[in-house]
């Protein structure tokens, strides 16, 4: 198990099936980006009908509003040399203790 | 009495053994584009040489398990490639899985020019791939590989978002997924989004607010007809019917009122998966 270091999401890097799992933050939630805009992290801009800045929840359903740290272990391209890197590090990522399967065997 | 054999055959003549002639310079290019861990293709092929002998070529190939592109030269003598076939030798690719290009190419360089395509397709524990192919296939052919991911658990308070491989086309066929919610008074509304990475092309919200200190399961698919209200704990939603979503697409949620403690957990999802071979 895997935790991003970006955005504190957990994941598996292999699926059940055998296949590689490539993990992509999220754009920042709505909580996430009103704790932002009261940091001072952002500001957003003025609504052209209202002439008055946006609220985070108006803001949120305009755009997505991405980490500045954000990990895309997408690949680049599926050929030359975008085959060999990811689209984006990030922070990196911590590795966990794996949960409890999704089926566990009781013995008799 | 029995029939003669026919006459030596030759590249200007009256008749050759097949349609494709290996000069010299020329072998075969096997390329993969693989998800699945641990498959390795075996590469058979026969060529008939101009002294009538017929040479056996016995290869392995090893795809990459990100999608993206591997290539091996299978050297060739000079003669008519009588035929040949890709088959897996290792793991159990599905369709949708492990797509196998195979061409004649000058030289020994995997980045040699291509001449001629031989065969395209999907290579599985029981399919082989055979060579020359008469209508070579493309990789969006078939049903899929049936895929039941589990997604990424978000951080509290942060949203999900699933994104496409590289390399991969998803239809998706189920997705489902829980909002716990903290004791901070509000009126959550989970809402789906499928974007390109960047522009919402579709949306769908549930028809009932989540109120504080409670655990709903969110399950949205294709065509479902939505129910008001929530029923043990499980509300849905719908999604078009077909929908099919390119490398580096979306499928993510935007909650109305979503609080710092809220958690969302339980991701997993049902897609058809296609090899792109972007």
């Amino acid at each position: 198990m895997l935790k991003c270091n970006a955005c504190g999401g957990t994941y598996q890097p292999t699926t059940p099936d055998g296949l590689q799992y490539f993990h992509r933050c999220p754009p920042l939630s709505l909580a996430e980006l009103t704790a932002a805009v009261q940091a001072g992290k952002i500001q957003l801009p003025v609504d052209p009908v209202t002439k008055v800045a946006e609220t985070p929840d108006v803001a949120i359903q305009r755009r997505s509003y991405e980490r500045a740290n954000l990990r895309d272990e997408n690949l680049q391209a599926t050929s030359g040399a975008g085959a060999k890197a990811m689209k984006a590090a990030g922070d990196g990522t911590t590795t966990l203790a794996d949960p409890a399967p999704a089926t566990v065997s009781v013995p008799k | 009495m029995g029939a003669s054999p026919p006459a030596a055959p030759s590249q200007g003549g009256t008749w050759a053994p097949s349609g494709s002639y290996l000069r010299a310079d020329e072998n075969l290019r096997v390329t993969s584009y693989n998800a699945l861990a641990s498959v390795v293709l075996a590469v058979r092929a026969r060529v008939y040489e101009a002294d009538g002998t017929v040479t056996d070529s016995f290869d392995s190939h090893t795809p990459l398990t990100n999608r993206s592109a591997q290539a091996t030269i299978i050297r060739t003598p000079e003669g008519w490639l009588l035929g040949g076939e890709v088959f897996v030798s290792s793991a159990s690719p599905l369709i949708g899985q492990t797509f196998v290009v195979v061409e004649i190419v000058r030289g020994e360089s995997t980045a040699g020019i291509a001449t001629q395509l031989l065969a395209a397709g999907y290579v599985t524990a029981k399919q082989p791939l055979l060579f020359p192919q008469v209508a070579p296939q493309s990789s969006l052919d078939g049903g899929g590989a049936l895929r039941s991911i589990t997604g990424t658990t978000p951080a509290a308070g942060a949203e999900i978002s699933e994104t496409v491989p590289t390399g991969a086309r998803w239809e998706l066929l189920a997705f489902a997924a829980t909002l716990t919610t903290s004791a901070a008074v509000a009126n959550r509304t989970p809402l789906l989004i499928v974007d390109d990475g960047a522009n919402d092309y579709y949306r769908d919200t549930v028809t009932t607010t989540q109120t504080a200190s409670l655990a709903i399961r969110y399950l949205w698919g294709p065509g479902v007809a939505i129910r008001s209200g929530t029923n043990n704990n499980l509300q849905n939603g719908s999604t078009p019917v077909g929908m099919r979503l390119g490398g580096g697409h979306r499928l993510r949620t935007s909650t109305t009122s979503i609080q710092g403690a809220d958690q969302w957990g339980g991701v997993q999802y049902l897609v058809r998966e296609w090899i792109e071979g972007s």
